[in-house]
C-alpha cells in the first residue's frame, strides 16, 4: 500500500456573491498516494481551482480536513503556511510566473532563499526523500548518470543554494540557459524554470495548473513528458488541475469534478503502471545521443534531461 | 537582514530608474536644504564663539537674578555701584586687573548740530573700556575725576560719532540727549561684530555717576545705586584664576547682600565659558529652527517615496503573489519593500548631503555682509548625522504603510492580478 501524501475528508468552501452563496467545494473527499500520477479536471466553475488552491495551501477550507503529509494544514495561520508551501509544494502555473528581470538560476533559488536556514541543510532529508526511481530500466547509461547525480547531491551535504538551483536546472534540461532571463527564453524554457523553481526544494508534491495552457502543442508535449519523468524517475507526485482530457488521459487517475463535488474518479491511460512509461523517452534518448540539446524547442523527440547533463 | 534582500531591492530600483530618479531626487533636495541651512547656523555660532572668544575670555560678568534650579522666592537685592566698589578690593592681590560697572541705560534720542539719532546712552565706570578691551581712537577716554565730578562727558561709538557728525570732528562738540547736554571728549575705535548684547560702535558712554543723576535716580531700600551689570577682568584666562575670582566675588557679594549661608544666590556670575555656552545653545536652537523648517521639504521627500512605493506594490502584485507561492512569508514581503524605501532614503540622504555641502560651500564664498563679509558656514559630523538618521527615519515611516500593504495581499488574488 503506498503511503498517503494528501488526504482530504470533506473539504468545504464557500463564497458569498451578494446575496447568494456559492459552493466552491461541497464536501470533497481525496486520497493521493506518494509518487501518484493525477489530474483534476472539470468545466470551469466546478471548484477545481479553489481545490488546487486549498491542496497548494494558499488557501484555508471553511470546513472539512486537509492532511498533507500526515499533518493537518487546515488551521495553521499564514505564516506557516508559507513555510508549507515552501518545504512541501511545488506550482507550476499556467502563465509560469515568473519574476520579471531575474535569472533563470536566481528564479529557481527563490524559494532556498525564502526556505531560510542553512544552504543546503535540507540535504539529509533530501537523501531520505527517496532515490529517484531510476526509470530507464534497461538501459544502463541512463541509470548510471542518475546515480551520478545522486551521489553528486549526497556527497554535497552542504550544497550551497546557487548549486541546489543549478541541479534543479540541470534536471529539466536548462544547463546552457542559467543566467538567461524570462524575455530571454521561450515559453517552453519559462515553464521548464517554473518546474525547476518547484522542484528546488524537494517538495512532497507538484501542483501543476494548465501548464502547457500557454504553450503550443509541440512544446505542450515536450513540457508534458518532462512533468511524467520527474514522476516516473524522482517519484515526485505530481497533480495536474486542467480541463483537457488530453492532458488527464497521460495521468495513473483522474478526479473529475463538477458544482464542487467529485463527480467521477477513473483510471489514466498510465494506470499504476510506471515501467512501462519510461521506456520510450528512454529509448529516444538513447537514439539522440548524450550531445542532444534537450531544451532545445526543436528537438523531435523528448529526451530525458538527466541523460544530457554533461 | 540577508545581503540578498538589499541586491533585491537595489535591482527593483534600478528596474525603473526614471521614476527611482526622481523619487531620490525629492529626497536629496530636502537633505540638501536641512544640510546648508543648518551648516550656516552652525557657521554662526562658530563665528559668534570666536567674537566672544576675542572680547576675552577672562572677564566675569555678573548680573542680578537667581542662579538656575533656584526656586527661591524671596524678593533679590539688586546689583548696586556700591557693590562693584566693594569688588575693588579684590585688586588689591593682583588677580583682578579692573571692575567695571554698567548703570541702567536709556534709549534715548540725541541730537548734534550735523544729526540726530537714536542710540542707548549708557552710564558706565572708566574702567570699563580696558576691561572690555575697547580703545580710544582719539579724543580722552572717561577718567576717575569725571566720575567723581559727575561730569556732563560723552565717549562715542564708533558708528554714532560717523552718523552725528559725518564730515565734522565730534570732539568738544555738544550733543543733546533728552534734557542732557553733553561734552564730547572721545570717539571709540571701530569694534565690529557686537554679537551679543549690541556692539559698542552703536552705544553713548557717559560716567556712571552722571547717569544716576541725570537718567535714574532710582535707588534701592538700603539706599544704594542699582547697576545693569558689573564685569570684572581676572589677570589671566587660566581656570584655576576664573574659579578663584569667581568664589571671591561670591563671599563678597553674599556677605554683602547679606544672604543666609543656607540660601541661594540673589546674583549670577557668568564666567566667558558659561557665556560662550548659553550663547552657543541659543544658537543651536535657532540653528534646529533652520532645520525644522528645510525639514518640511524633507517630508515632502518622504511623501514622495510612500507615493512611488504604493504604486510599485501595485505594479508588483502578481510579482508578491509569486513570492508569496513559493513561500515568502509577510515579514519577507514587508521586509523586501521596507529595505527599498530606507535604500531610496538613505541613498538620498548621501547624496543630499554632498549637495547640501556644496550649496553650504558656495554660501560661504558669497560676500553677504554690508563690507562684503561672508556668512561662515559648517558642515559638521552632527550634521551629518542628524541628515542621515533623519532621512533612513523618513523611508521607514513612509516605508511602513506601503509595504505592510504588500506584504498583507492575498496570495490567490495577486497571482490573478493582471
Amino acid at each position: 500500500m503506498p503511503e498517503t501524501v494528501i488526504e482530504t475528508n470533506n473539504l468545504r468552501k464557500t463564497y458569498v456573491m451578494g446575496d447568494s452563496e456559492i459552493h466552491a467545494l461541497d464536501g470533497v473527499s481525496v486520497q493521493i498516494s506518494r509518487g501518484e500520477l493525477l489530474a483534476i479536471t472539470g468545466p470551469s466553475g466546478s471548484g477545481k481551482s479553489t481545490l488546487m488552491n486549498i491542496l497548494g495551501c494558499l488557501d484555508r477550507p471553511d470546513g472539512g480536513e486537509y492532511l498533507l503529509d500526515g499533518e493537518d494544514v487546515s488551521t495553521l495561520n499564514d505564516n506557516r503556511l508559507a513555510e508549507i508551501r515552501n518545504r512541501q509544494i511545488g506550482f507550476v502555473f499556467q502563465s509560469f510566473n515568473l519574476l520579471p528581470r531575474v535569472s533563470a538560476l536566481e528564479q529557481v533559488e527563490l524559494p532556498l532563499l525564502y526556505g531560510g536556514g542553512s544552504p543546503g541543510g535540507k540535504a539529509a532529508r533530501r537523501a531520505q526523500a527517496g532515490a529517484p526511481v531510476g526509470g530507464a530500466a534497461g538501459v544502463p547509461d541512463a541509470q548510471e548518470r542518475v546515480g551520478m547525480a545522486r551521489d553528486l547531491m549526497l556527497q554535497r551535504g552542504g550544497a550551497s543554494w546557487r548549486d541546489r538551483a543549478r541541479e534543479a536546472l540541470i534536471a529539466v534540461g536548462l544547463e546552457d540557459r542559467m543566467s538567461h532571463k524570462p524575455t530571454e527564453l521561450s515559453g517552453g524554457q519559462q515553464q521548464r524554470v517554473a518546474i525547476a523553481r518547484a522542484l528546488v526544494t524537494d517538495p512532497a508534491i507538484i501542483l501543476a495548473d494548465e501548464p502547457t495552457g500557454n504553450l503550443d502543442s509541440r512544446t505542450s508535449e515536450e513540457l508534458m513528458g518532462l512533468l511524467l519523468r520527474l514522476n516516473s524517475e524522482r517519484g515526485i507526485t505530481v497533480v495536474f488541475i486542467t480541463h483537457e482530457d488530453e492532458i488527464a488521459r497521460q495521468t495513473n487517475r483522474i478526479v473529475r469534478m463538477m458544482d464542487g463535488r467529485i463527480e467521477a474518479e477513473e483510471r489514466g491511460e498510465k494506470g499504476m503502471d510506471t515501467a512501462a512509461s519510461a521506456d520510450a523517452p528512454a529509448a529516444s534518448a538513447d537514439a539522440s545521443g548524450p550531445t542532444a540539446a534537450a531544451n532545445e524547442p526543436s528537438t523531435p523527440t523528448v529526451t530525458s534531461p538527466l541523460e544530457t547533463r554533461r | 537582514m540577508r545581503f540578498a534582500t538589499l541586491k533585491v531591492a537595489i535591482s527593483a530600483l534600478a528596474a525603473n530608474k526614471l521614476r527611482t530618479s526622481l523619487t531620490l531626487l525629492g529626497m536629496i533636495i530636502g537633505v540638501a536644504s536641512v544640510t546648508a541651512l543648518m551648516s550656516i547656523g552652525r557657521g554662526v555660532e562658530k563665528q559668534i564663539t570666536a567674537e566672544l572668544q576675542a572680547a576675552g575670555t577672562n572677564v566675569l560678568f555678573i548680573f542680578s537674578g537667581r542662579p538656575g534650579g533656584s526656586d527661591d522666592e524671596d524678593p533679590i537685592r539688586q546689583l548696586t555701584y556700591e557693590d562693584s566698589l566693594a569688588l575693588e578690593e579684590l585688586t588689591w592681590d593682583g588677580t583682578v586687573v579692573g571692575v567695571a560697572a554698567v548703570g541702567n541705560s536709556r534709549n534715548l534720542s540725541v541730537v548734534a548740530e550735523s544729526g540726530d539719532t537714536r542710540v542707548t546712552v549708557q552710564g558706565v565706570t572708566p574702567s570699563y573700556m580696558p576691561v572690555n578691551n575697547l580703545t580710544i581712537a582719539f579724543g580722552d577716554t572717561l577718567t576717575e575725576s569725571d566720575l567723581s565730578s559727575r561730569a556732563a562727558v560723552a565717549v562715542l561709538g564708533a558708528t554714532v560719532a560717523a552718523n552725528l557728525f559725518p564730515d565734522d570732528d565730534p570732539i568738544d562738540q555738544t550733543i543733546r540727549a533728552d534734557n542732557l547736554r553733553l561734552h564730547v571728549i572721545g570717539v571709540l575705535e571701530e569694534q565690529g561684530g557686537g554679537a551679543f548684547g549690541g556692539s559698542p560702535d552703536d552705544l553713548v558712554f557717559i560716567p556712571i555717576t552722571t547717569a544716576q543723576a541725570r537718567l535714574s535716580r532710582w535707588v534701592t531700600p538700603e539706599g544704594e545705586r542699582p547697576v545693569n551689570s558689573i564685569s570684572v577682568k581676572l589677570v589671566d584666562e587660566r581656570e584655576e584664576t576664573i574659579d578663584a575670582g569667581a568664589a571671591s566675588i561670591r563671599s563678597i557679594l553674599r556677605e554683602r547682600h547679606e544672604i543666609a549661608d543656607d540660601a541661594d544666590d540673589d546674583f549670577i556670575i557668568m564666567s566667558p565659558k558659561d557665556l560662550i555656552e548659553a550663547v552657543s545653545a541659543a544658537i543651536g536652537v535657532f540653528t534646529l529652527f533652520l532645520g525644522a523648517i528645510a525639514g518640511i521639504s524633507l517630508l515632502v521627500g518622504g511623501i514622495g517615496i510612500m507615493n512611488i512605493m504604493l504604486v510599485s506594490v501595485t505594479e508588483r502584485t502578481r510579482e508578491i503573489g509569486i513570492r508569496k507561492a513559493v513561500g515568502a512569508k509577510r515579514r519577507d514581503i514587508l521586509v523586501q519593500f521596507l529595505v527599498e524605501s530606507v535604500v531610496v532614503s538613505v541613498l538620498g540622504g548621501i547624496l543630499g548631503i554632498l549637495l547640501g555641502g556644496l550649496i553650504s560651500f558656495g554660501i560661504s564664498q558669497l560676500p553677504l555682509g554690508p563690507d562684503g563679509e561672508s556668512l561662515q558656514t559648517a558642515v559638521t559630523l552632527d550634521i551629518i548625522v542628524l541628515a542621515v538618521s533623519v532621512a533612513a527615519t523618513v523611508g521607514i515611516f513612509f516605508g511602513i504603510y506601503p509595504a505592510n500593504r504588500a506584504a498583507r495581499l492575498d496570495p490567490i488574488q495577486a497571482l490573478r492580478y493582471e
